[in-house]
């Protein structure tokens, strides 16, 4: 057999790695055996938290439509059935960017729905 | 406009003043758990406190309905063999009152440090009196 040498193919898997391992603390972004542990974990974190975020967003949401519509003496979901009923097709995350940002039209979208 | 607000951190700091003369103790500590949460502001933010300091007087008046005056035990334990302490809700009030209160609100807020922050932001006196006239705080008034 002839003799074939690896090159730096080993070089550039690690170096794939280490890049995905940058801001990491001590020697989890310099060392490619410590660092790959934390690069597997860190993007285990990261699948898992890309699905919290979207209900994690909603559960913020509906509190904060909650907490606009009490101001008016209603609860969520009696709002919620008002704006089925009325057929309003506003979700959650409209609305409560109008109570923070546009206090008058989430009023108009509330006085619309009795 | 299209991405979900958030706030930043607010410095300016709220004082409410409650009177808990005759209010039934967990009722009353819902409404001043939401409070200091910032549950009723719509820029609630999870991490952030609302700023809201709550001072709470006539704390000795709290009240409770049934037979929870006389039945109603607080149960500590020192960390030594034989150390289970109990203690009933009169014999509490009649020692130290305002930690009825206290205990009340420190289990209905977050446990971590953010809740063991709100905690300091609640100020509980016994009496008629207190010492923050200076911050003229807003009285909330339940029921």
């Amino acid at each position: 057999m002839t003799r074939v040498k690896r090159g730096n193919i080993a070089r550039k898997r690690r170096k794939k790695i280490l890049k995905l391992a940058k801001g990491f603390r001590g020697t989890h972004s310099s060392l490619f055996r410590t660092a790959k542990q934390q690069v597997l974990k860190a993007m285990r974190y990261s699948y898992v938290g890309r699905k919290n975020k979207k209900r994690d967003y909603r559960k913020l949401w509906i509190t904060r439509i909650n907490a606009a519509v009490r101001i008016y003496g209603i609860t969520y979901s009696q709002l919620m059935r008002r704006l089925k009923q009325s057929q309003v097709g506003l979700n959650r995350k409209m609305l409560a960017q109008l109570a923070v940002v546009d206090n008058d039209a989430f009023q108009a979208i509330l006085e619309a729905t009795i | 406009m299209n991405k979900t607000y958030i706030p930043k951190q607010n410095i300016k700091h709220k004082w409410y003043l409650i009177n808990a003369k005759n209010q039934t103790l967990g009722r009353l500590s819902t409404k001043i758990a939401t409070i200091l949460r910032g549950k009723n502001e719509v820029s609630y933010t999870p991490y952030l406190t609302n700023q809201s300091y709550i001072i709470i007087i006539n704390a000795q008046s709290i009240v409770l309905t049934g037979q929870k005056k006389s039945q109603k035990t607080y149960i500590r334990h020192s960390g030594r063999p034989g150390g289970l302490k109990k203690e009933t809700f009169e014999q509490l009030q009649a020692r130290i009152p305002n930690r009825i209160i206290e205990k009340s609100v420190k289990g209905m807020l977050p446990k971590g440090p953010l809740g063991r922050k709100l905690f300091t932001q609640i100020k509980v006196y016994s009496g008629n009196e207190h010492p923050h006239i200076a911050q003229s705080p807003d009285i909330i008034s339940l029921n």
